[in-house]
């Protein structure tokens, strides 16, 4: 029987200088899943992510991705070999370079010393950015250098990226931030459309945007997992009401 | 027909080869002999910016590189003849067997070319994968050449000391001492080669895969790159660039001493650079050659008085063209559509 998980964390904890940040954490998604994470600022969702990319090592706890244990790999064996892309929090370009090299650089498997020295990005890889090129809407504009893109352009060239990565598992941190409500909801179509089969975990603070794209829902508080479940559920579970949504939703009415 | 199209770039290192290639027609024998010396300096520049323009890493140090290469053909050369007059000043009269093993030129082409490359490889290693970068990184090689001064000048007996190794032979070809103008057009292809080398290198992805090190070092590693290993290859070709440079010096240049490869020398190719231009090979090559020709020319009308003019020029440039005056050049052009 294959595994229905792709990812799963055994008693995961981490501290920053005393200070613990996520407590014996057992998070574990299906393979080809959707998975949305909340909980309040500090709960430890990012952090969660640091690890998973192998950006921060844990504590104590292990990391198991695709049934090997990741835990403490670097960050390029992770995106390398393990297939998990990332989407930070905020836009992350290589800002004086051209839109189409910035979606060369995320070509998979092609970024290590003897598979570039001396050699030019295979023709497959350049057609599939040509190709993502179109997909996104940049292709007029794949000669300009990515700082010169506005802040829509920008976060497709990021999508685009992502594409072009094709990873197992995609990680969007909070995809929305600093967007309009008509971008926010443009992104979530896009969300399910990049899905495709993959694995995706979002990290989301926007409950609108959870609705629209969420079926389960893992609610982080104060480094531990408080509450998972389908989205109707966790809306009216009293604990997860009581220590974030109802923050949430008097920030919603001061927005609005 | 279509119109073959250049970049701006490429249009101007084109027209430097073309003068280059041409200059020693105008028969201006010291003249000819002063470029030669430059275009050897291009070569330096050039390992200098896959380095720094390209990949980002600062080499205050760079000039060790050079300085290895050079000493180890400077060696070799003074040994033609048994053990070198300097060395036996100090008291020594076996020939060392280091020495020996460099006695034949090609030998010490090899070394002088391997060894640097040896050096930045473990360098990089031990630095780049213990996440050692940055300014961090401009410091250690700033005081590694400092370091390497001292060496130099404290083993008298196998360097030559403060006044270096002098009275070196010209090149030679097959035991053949080459004319000035063959001389002079080895360098030149030598430095076409380099040139083509580096070209081809940047051109290919390891060069799209520093420049986006340099942009954005986070975020290349969540794309599957391993950084210190891009950072480590490329410290070792170009320090395999800059030993042939140095090899190609001792010679060209007929001595060499540790002012030529200490921190001034190495400061001096920083400057090439922050005022030619980075990351496009031109202005490397132009900030060299135009520092180096514009220097003499003043040195001899004002005397010392031209590093002050110097200084005033960097100023201007970081002020107005941060990015080098390739750079602004670039800029200009594309603005102009």
């Amino acid at each position: 029987m294959a595994n229905p998980y792709i990812l799963w964390t055994e008693s995961l904890s981490v501290s920053f200088s005393g200070f613990l940040a996520l407590d014996r954490v057992d998070f574990s998604v299906r393979r080809g899943e959707l998975r949305v994470v909340i909980g309040p600022n500090g709960a430890g969702k990012t952090t969660l992510m640091e690890l998973i990319t192998g950006r921060v090592k844990p504590t104590a706890g292990k990391i198991y991705f695709d049934g090997d244990n990741i835990t403490g790999k670097s960050p390029h064996v992770i995106a390398s070999k393990y297939r998990v892309g990332r989407k930070f929090q905020g836009p992350n370009l290589f800002e004086n370079m051209t839109v189409s090299d910035n979606l060369l650089l995320a070509a998979p498997n092609l970024n290590t010393v003897r598979a570039t020295f001396f050699r030019s990005t295979p023709s497959e890889a350049m057609e599939r950015a040509d190709d993502v090129l179109s997909r996104i809407g940049l292709w007029e504009k794949r000669g300009r250098l990515a700082c010169e893109l506005s802040h829509g352009e920008r976060q497709w060239l990021e999508i685009g990226m992502l594409i072009m990565q094709d990873p197992k598992l995609l990680i969007l941190d909070e995809p929305t931030t600093g967007m309009t409500e008509e971008e926010t909801y443009r992104t979530g179509r896009m969300i399910q459309e990049l899905q495709d089969g993959r694995t995706v975990i979002v990290v989301e603070h926007d409950m609108n945007f959870v609705r629209q794209v969420a079926k389960t829902v893992t609610v982080f508080h104060m480094g531990h997992i408080l509450a998972e479940g389908p989205l109707s559920e966790i809306e009216n579970n009293p604990e997860v009401v009581r220590v974030y949504l109802k923050s949430e939703r008097k920030g919603e009415k001061s927005r609005a | 027909m279509k119109r073959l199209k250049l970049p701006m770039t490429r249009k101007l290192d084109l027209a430097l080869f073309l003068v280059l290639g041409l200059f020693p027609l105008s028969g201006l024998l010291f003249y000819t002999q002063l470029i030669e010396k430059y275009m050897v300096f291009l070569i330096f520049a050039w390992s200098l910016d896959i380095l720094w323009g390209y990949a980002g890493l600062m080499d205050l140090g760079h000039a060790v590189l050079f300085g290895m290469g050079g000493y180890v053909m400077a060696l070799s050369l003074s040994a033609q003849n048994g053990v070198p007059e300097f060395m036996e000043r100090c008291g020594i009269t076996q020939m060392p067997l280091w020495l020996q093993a460099i006695t034949s030129p090609w030998a010490a082409v090899l070394v002088g070319i391997l060894l640097p490359a040896l050096l930045a490889w473990l360098l990089g290693r031990f630095l780049f994968t213990s996440q050692v970068g940055g300014v961090f990184f401009s410091v250690i090689t700033l005081s590694l050449a400092q370091v390497f001064t001292l060496f130099l000048n404290s083993r008298q007996d196998y360097t030559g000391g403060f006044n270096g190794i002098g009275d070196l032979p010209g090149l030679a070809l097959f035991g053949e001492p080459l004319t000035l103008t063959q001389s002079y057009y080895f360098v030149f292809a030598a430095v076409l080669l380099v040139y083509l080398f580096c070209r081809a290198l940047m051109n290919s992805r390891f060069g799209l895969i520093l420049r986006g090190i340099r942009e954005n070092e986070t975020r290349i590693e969540f794309l599957g790159c391993d950084r210190s290993a891009f950072k480590t290859a490329v410290f070792a070709v170009s320090g395999a660039l800059a030993g042939l440079a140095g090899v190609l010096y001792a010679p060209v240049n007929g001595m060499i001493a540790p002012n030529d490869v200490g921190v001034e020398f190495s400061t001096a190719a920083v400057v090439w650079l922050a005022i030619g231009g980075r990351g496009s090979l031109t202005g490397a090559a132009l900030g060299a050659m135009l520092i180096n020709v514009l220097g003499n020319m003043l040195s001899e009308q004002f005397g010392a008085f031209w590093q002050l003019l110097l200084g005033f020029v960097i100023v201007l440039v970081v002020f107005f063209a941060p990015e080098g005056i390739v750079g602004k050049l670039a800029k200009a052009v594309k603005e102009r559509g």
